[in-house]
């Protein structure tokens, strides 16, 4: 997989102190859950998937997020965040084996 | 006219692939399953799929006795899903996310998928109420979110969504 761990962060063109913005992230990653059956041999290609998501505002953690393999491929994952402050955001995603993928955006206010 | 010699001839006659053409499609027949093994070579295989779970296993532990009330939880999927693999969701709480009042934690559950635990999340009064995924189906189920606020009290919202291609082989 060519993109593989590479994180795309979207937040919004233009937003004001307190406003909640939505924050849209993805990380390619071919989330196997381990149940896909590969005909020519009979056995499973090997669960590997994302099982964790950190969400990082300047110093302080505001989301934690345990996830099982039934994210879809490519894990795709918003939410919403006051925009209290200027700080950088940073979202953390972790896989079963343990590789992590980090994208951080400033938070501008 | 003397006829060419009996060797024949290195150029292929016209609207054919001639001899040579023939050889090198042949070859490339071998190398077909060669190269397909090479590239199953990246992706690690299992002989087992990993053990499936009951809804019962992942959802006592959330109640701990407790039952939800069935309010200020929006649960949102498409009635029909098309594709199980590809299945957008939407969770949003009716909460203030004030220091005082917030959503604490939530948790998703498919009942029917093979392990029903999709997810759980550890939320703050930094966030808005609201998040929104793709998850995988494997069969049309009953899908449940469930909230609790930082008083201890659990809400919950649930909808039932018929899947029309799997997504979880």
């Amino acid at each position: 997989m060519a993109d593989l761990g590479k994180t795309l962060m979207r937040l919004p063109r233009e937003y004001a102190k307190g406003d909640v913005i939505e924050v849209k992230t993805m990380v390619f990653h071919p989330n196997h859950n381990g149940r896909r059956e590969d005909p020519e041999t009979g056995k499973f290609i090997a669960e590997w998937y994302i099982r964790s998501i950190n969400v990082f505002y300047g110093d302080e953690k505001v989301l934690a997020v345990q996830t099982s393999s039934a994210l879809s491929q490519n894990p795709y994952f918003a939410f919403r965040l006051k925009a209290a402050r200027s700080a950088p955001l940073r979202v953390e995603w972790e896989d079963s084996k343990g590789e992590r993928y980090t994208h951080t955006a400033d938070v501008k206010v | 006219m003397q006829d060419s010699p009996t060797k024949p001839s290195a150029q292929a006659q016209p609207g054919t692939v001639g001899r040579r053409g023939f050889l090198i499609w042949a070859f490339s027949l071998v190398l077909l399953p060669l190269r397909r093994r090479e590239a199953l070579a990246a992706v690690e295989l299992a002989k087992e799929p990993p053990p499936e779970h009951s809804l019962e296993e992942r959802l006592n532990p959330i109640l701990q006795g407790r039952t939800p009330k069935r309010e200020r939880v929006t649960l949102e999927l498409p009635e029909i899903a098309e594709d199980g693999r590809v299945v957008p969701v939407r969770i949003a709480v009716d909460s203030p996310m004030t220091e005082q009042d917030y959503v604490k934690r939530v948790y998703l559950l498919v009942d029917r998928n093979p392990d029903p635990g999709i997810l759980t999340l550890e939320s703050s009064p930094a966030l808005g109420a609201e998040w929104n995924l793709k998850i995988r189906m494997r069969e049309s189920s009953n899908v449940r979110a469930i909230a609790e606020m930082s008083d201890g009290f659990l809400y919950s919202g649930e909808v039932a969504i018929l899947v029309n291609r799997g997504g979880c082989d």
